[in-house]
């Protein structure tokens, strides 16, 4: 769970002067890794491509920081580049694997994960979400796992709570059938 | 606000509730969170990454700040009108009775030669006279204003008078 102990404000403040810039940027990293590891490693399933997507989030964040407007909090715009980064390393996969990522290949990949120690439920479980479309699983683990409140997944994915709470019950249906059936 | 997503998953999916609490199986090296850090930062060495720090503090942080900031500065400017304040009125003595000609406190001393005790008298008969040992102007030049007298006079005469006598004077 998040070791959050400084507030953004603050984050924001240290990251605006060159003097504080490194003091700050650790702070942000402390504040934020687990939850977006979290995040990335159950789009790329992997611990080795989660933590490949991790470091390659903070590295755009570092390097990226000075654009940050404010418009959004400063934890969905670092979550906006970690989602991109676990899509654009499943993508560049897929390319290599000749295929997407489902149930099939995911599975593959768990059991090939040495970070991965579930039961053969668990395995399960996470094969029928590899298996919803892209942005269903993302508003089913933001959900799930997350625990985010509507409100914060339709800022960060721009949809209509209506329209998440829709996908997330569909998704949940999706899920309990393809377990059920096996 | 909408409900927490245990309650959600109670009416929507009981097996799904159960099966999160159970966890997903995935788990990450020992110390992996501790080492990110030192990891991060050599991956930014590697790859030479410069960074620029954040070109202003956004706007809608600025409006959580600048009332903090604003409540300091003003608390600055109370103590230092304060302070500035108080001390117009209690200027040190010694310094106003710089600005005072030797003729001046000559005057003063000759006027109130009664209040005076013996001994501070002798002391200024000891004390040469200011205005002889200053060079004499140069030919040509203007004359200063006042004679110049040697501190230390001026403080021990000051040292030795009442705070009723120093009123007065001023």
């Amino acid at each position: 769970m998040p070791e959050k102990t400084v507030t953004d404000e603050r984050l924001l403040e240290l990251l605006a002067s060159e003097f504080t810039f490194e003091q700050g940027f650790a702070l942000l990293v402390s504040a934020y890794k687990q939850r977006l590891y979290w995040h990335i490693r159950r789009i790329v399933i992997t611990h080795e491509d989660a933590d490949d997507a991790l470091q390659n989030t903070f590295v755009k964040v570092y390097k990226g920081i000075a654009h940050f407007e404010g418009k959004s909090k400063l934890f969905t715009w670092m979550y906006r580049i970690a989602t991109n980064e676990a899509l654009s390393l499943v993508q560049q996969r897929s390319k290599h694997a000749a295929g997407t990522l489902d149930g099939n290949n995911s599975a593959a990949l768990l059991k090939a994960d040495p970070w991965f120690e579930g039961n053969e439920t668990q395995l399960l479980l996470l094969n029928a979400i590899a298996g919803l479309p892209e942005k269903q699983r993302l508003v089913f683990n933001l959900r799930y796992y997350d625990e985010m409140p509507y409100e914060e997944i339709s800022e960060l994915l721009g949809t209509s709570v209506g329209a998440l709470k829709a996908s997330f019950h569909h998704a949940a249906k999706k899920i309990e059938q393809s377990i059920r059936a096996i | 606000m909408s409900k927490n997503t245990g309650q959600e998953l109670e009416e929507l999916s009981p097996l799904l509730r159960q099966m999160r609490e159970k966890g997903d199986g995935l788990e990450v090296p020992h110390d992996y969170f501790d080492d990110f850090d030192k990891n991060l930062k050599q991956r930014l060495t590697e790859r030479g990454v410069r960074r620029h720090a954040l070109r202003q503090i956004p706007v809608a942080v600025k409006r959580r700040i600048w009332p903090g900031l604003l409540v300091i500065a003003a608390s600055l400017a109370l103590v230092l009108g304060a302070v500035r304040h108080f001390n117009t009125g209690n200027e040190p003595a010694e310094l106003a009775v710089l600005e005072l000609s030797a003729d001046d406190i000559t005057a003063y001393i000759t006027e109130n030669a009664a209040d005076f005790e013996p001994e501070q008298l002798a002391v200024l008969e000891e004390t040469p006279d200011a205005g002889n040992q200053s060079p004499a102007p140069e030919a040509g030049k203007a004359t200063p204003e006042k004679e110049e007298i040697p501190v230390e006079a001026v403080e021990e005469i000051i040292d030795e008078m009442t705070d009723e006598e120093l009123a007065e004077l001023f």
